[in-house]
């Protein structure tokens, strides 16, 4: 089961470094704000993935079989509902912070941030 | 150029760390504890076939308040930092006339789209979806009549005033279930026939205030967002 | 018994009402909404107390017994955080009355009493999942307070904000997963129960995780960037709130993880290495400040610095000092945030330059900077003397000297910076506009004036608290088996 956890989890990692490097690097605020995403992408699926069991189905128990041995037959299902919320909270830092990055264009009409003063770090 | 060494460095460093924690953790087995309760008992407990929904509204059901309270901040906050703007781009807007197809056929859809939304919610306890995806298609009926249709406009004050009802209405149904039930937001409704539409106790009306809340907190998201663009 | 969950329903009810007062009765009612609702939850929290300093009050939702239902476990450190956050909640909502809140005014209350109730909510839950919930629920608010004024700076502090707050949620989320993965339970009383069966790099990992990411929120070094930025543009309630509330919801979520959930003591020098670290950055940098506002923030920065270093070093007496000092942080800088928001509103600037003589012209509102700064740099007989004497003594006790010599550095560079604040207050003669200061502002003030006072006189007052809640911290058998029952 090896390939399972290299190809998952490596998936994660490598969004997560993705994401982390655009934050670092990129000089655009919308760009920085992707790289975020990226992040909150990677820790989601990695949410995901631990809920996984091999062979299992999702946790919605419509038929009888699965209705007669649910812990047998489906995969965890609290890491879904964890990222349903984690989605949801995702969605809403990324409005806000969309509309801070249009009122910082407004005030000095450019994205970048070496040209922003405030904001170099 | 310095500084893109040292972040390529720091970024592989916390790569590698990541990777050594994560080859940690097993993956495809069994490991559930909590789930497996959840995944037994959830229809005897409940009535709702979908689990996750069950976890999502009950068994979790505080921290899908909070969910719906994250929401309403974002909107809120949105709000916030956009007044003001909407004033001054009020006259740069360009105008391009959407065409006769486009205006149309939306308004034959925005009715159908927003029913589909309502069918989601409502079947939230037995479908995969809820009152997220089901306001999320709400809010994207009225999406497609802010593209076609130029001076066509939600009101502030009804999107504002459903938003809080509905919220107003999650908060009430919550508190019935502490002094009806004996704790906050614990179901006080018959569980009725697993698989019914009228089962699953008070997930489908939480669903519905959900989805009220979502469609039209997304809607007035839109609206402000809208009202900023040229 | 009035279950402590109704803050939390009281709050959520009342924010969401906001625009329905609004309609019914006009929009000078609006106003009001926040005073009302932290009036009530400061009462609720009140009478919780002592209960929940005899025995931490596990609160169920949704009708089922932890581990399966999210619960909320109050104890002493709880009960003791939640009523100070409704406390200075109250103050704010009193303060802005008569204060100019940026418009659209109704959207600024409910984003305060939001902030307030995630605040009290993360210091209230007891599932750690929640805890992350309730920790987006304050950053999201805090993100939007900081940008409500809407010029240059405020919007890019909040930027700043939202890209290191943003960054460290979703590094709080990992650690949770992570966590998850290997427990398969969120209840923070269940993982504390089984925290030896983590593999010890997942556990490292995790603690990494949860230190960095509740470093956005309690000002520590790395993650504090944006505390000078954002302070800097924020309206002074907000501010007022961000010191007050949301910094102390941070350390509680520093302080919770790494005694009631690790519990081991080679984790906790962690946050002792990372508070000095903090405190020094945060002085040294206040040393160069022309602006009385952002050397307050960067003050606020060392001050958190202390605290963190405090409850790093793990015995009680630490500990209570380090709650004592946060308490004293939540006051004081209240205080002198607040006055400077009077002050700012006149002359129309926070830069000391214009400030000069102002002491001279304004006795009262300079008395009430002079009695914040002097319990700041722990003066007696002011409230900062004894958190600032238990601190510096109990460390010594506990054998950190090297620490203890450091807080004595950052001290001494907090009297040079302050006494150069009070004798710019004090000296030239001032020639800034005439301003007058209204009533309800002016209560404000001197409530928490009266309060550095009258805990400068009787200590007891806070001792009284924070010793049980330090013992709580320490004490991991009693959280675990309030909420699991059984041995433990």
């Amino acid at each position: 089961m090896i390939h399972g956890q290299i190809i998952f989890y490596g998936a994660s990692v490598a969004l997560f470094v993705i994401g982390l490097y655009a934050v670092l690097i990129k000089r655009n605020l919308i760009k920085i704000m992707l790289g975020l995403s990226l992040i909150e992408g990677a820790v989601n699926l990695f949410l995901i993935n631990i809920g996984y069991i091999w062979g299992k189905t999702a946790p919605i128990l419509s038929n009888k079989e699965l209705l007669a041995h649910p812990s047998a037959k489906a995969v965890d299902p609290v890491p879904q509902a964890l990222v349903l919320t984690a989605i949801v909270i995702g969605v809403a830092v990324l409005a806000l912070a969309l509309s801070v990055i249009m009122r910082i264009y407004e005030t000095h009409g450019t994205l970048n941030v070496d040209k922003i003063k405030e904001l170099r770090w | 150029m310095i500084k893109k060494a040292f972040a390529l460095l720091l970024v592989i460093i916390i790569g590698i760390f990541l990777s050594a924690t994560f080859a940690k953790i097993p993956f495809g087995v069994p490991k559930t504890v909590v789930g497996k309760y959840y995944l037994d008992h959830g229809v005897n407990d409940l009535g709702g076939v979908n689990i996750v929904t069950s976890i999502v509204v009950l068994y979790r059901g505080f921290d899908t308040l909070g969910e719906v309270t994250v929401l309403f901040l974002a909107a809120t906050g949105l709000g916030m930092v956009l007044a003001g703007l909407r004033e001054k781009d009020e006259k740069k807007r360009k105008k391009t006339a959407p065409s006769l197809i486009m205006r149309t056929e939306t308004k034959l859809l925005f009715p159908m789209i927003i029913l589909f939304g309502a069918y989601i919610f409502i079947h939230g306890h037995l479908t995969p979806g809820g009152g997220f995806p089901g306001g999320v298609v709400i809010a994207s009926a009225f999406l497609l009549m802010f593209l076609s249709h130029e001076k066509w406009e939600a009101k502030e004050k009804y999107t504002k005033i459903t938003e809080a009802l509905a919220g107003m209405t999650y908060v009430v149904i919550g508190l019935i279930g502490l002094y009806v039930a004996g704790s906050f937001l614990e179901n006080f409704l018959p569980k009725g026939v697993p698989g019914n539409l009228f089962s699953a106790g008070i997930i489908p009306l939480i669903y519905t205030a959900i989805g009220f809340k979502v469609g039209s907190e997304l809607t007035g998201l839109l609206q402000n967002l809208r009202e900023t663009t040229e | 018994m009035v279950s402590p969950i109704l803050i939390i329903a009281v709050s959520l009810f009342m924010a969401f009402s906001v625009p329905i007062w609004g309609m019914l009765f006009g929009k000078k009612v609006e106003k009001f909404v926040p005073l009302v609702t932290f009036a009530i939850n400061l009462y609720i929290a009140i009478v919780n107390i002592p209960i929940a300093l005899q025995h931490p009050i596990v609160v169920i939702t949704a009708g089922f017994k932890p581990p399966f239902g999210i619960n909320l476990t109050i104890g002493p450190l709880g009960i003791f955080l939640a009523t100070l956050i409704q406390f200075m909640g109250l103050l704010v909502a009193i303060y802005v009355l008569s204060y100019k809140v940026p418009e659209p005014s109704e959207k600024f209350y409910m984003l305060l009493i939001l902030a307030v109730m995630g605040a009290s909510g993360i210091v209230m839950t007891g599932d750690i999942f929640n805890l992350f919930v309730f920790l987006e629920i304050t950053s999201i608010a805090s993100y939007s307070l900081a940008a409500s004024a809407k010029t240059g700076g405020s919007v890019e502090g909040a930027f700043k904000y939202i890209v290191l707050g943003s960054l460290g949620s979703t590094l709080v989320l990992l650690g949770i997963a992570l966590l998850y993965a290997q427990l398969g339970t969120l209840n923070m009383a269940d993982i504390a129960r089984q925290i030896g069966k983590v593999d010890t790099t997942v556990l490292v990992a995790a603690s990494l995780l949860f230190i960095t990411g509740f470093a956005v929120e309690a000002e520590a070094f790395p993650m504090n960037g944006w505390v000078p930025d954002a302070y800097t543009g924020a309206p002074f309630p907000a501010v007022a709130i961000f010191a007050g509330a949301i910094a102390k919801a941070g350390i509680y979520g520093i302080a919770r993880i790494f005694y009631t959930i690790i519990g081991a003591p080679s984790y906790w020098h962690l946050i002792m290495i990372i508070g000095v670290l903090t405190l020094l950055i945060g002085e040294l940098s206040a040393l160069l400040q022309k602006d009385f506002k952002r050397l307050l923030a960067y003050s606020s920065i060392g001050q958190m610095g202390l605290v963190l270093v405090a409850i790093g070093a793990g015995t009680l007496d630490t500990i209570a000092g380090g709650l004592f000092q946060a308490f004293n942080h939540a006051i004081t800088k209240g205080l002198l945030f607040l006055t400077l928001g009077i002050v700012v509103a006149g002359v129309g600037s926070s830069n000391l330059q214009d400030l000069e003589g102002l002491g001279k012209k304004k006795p009262y509102l300079g008395l009430l900077f002079f009695i914040g700064i002097l319990s700041l740099i722990g003066m007696p007989p002011f409230a900062g003397f004894w958190s600032k004497i238990l601190v510096v003594f109990s460390i010594i006790k506990a054998n950190y000297i090297v620490y203890a010599v450091l807080i004595l550095v950052g001290a001494a560079i907090e009297v040079a910076y302050y006494v150069r604040v009070l004798r710019t207050l004090y000296s030239g003669s001032y020639r800034g506009p005439e301003f007058s200061t209204s009533f309800l502002t002016g209560l404000t003030v001197t409530v928490l004036a009266l309060v550095i006072i009258v805990v400068g006189f009787y200590p007891k007052l806070v001792t009284h608290f924070v010793y049980p809640a330090a013992k709580e911290l320490l004490g991991r058998g009693t959280y675990i088996q309030a909420v699991l029952g059984g041995k433990f």
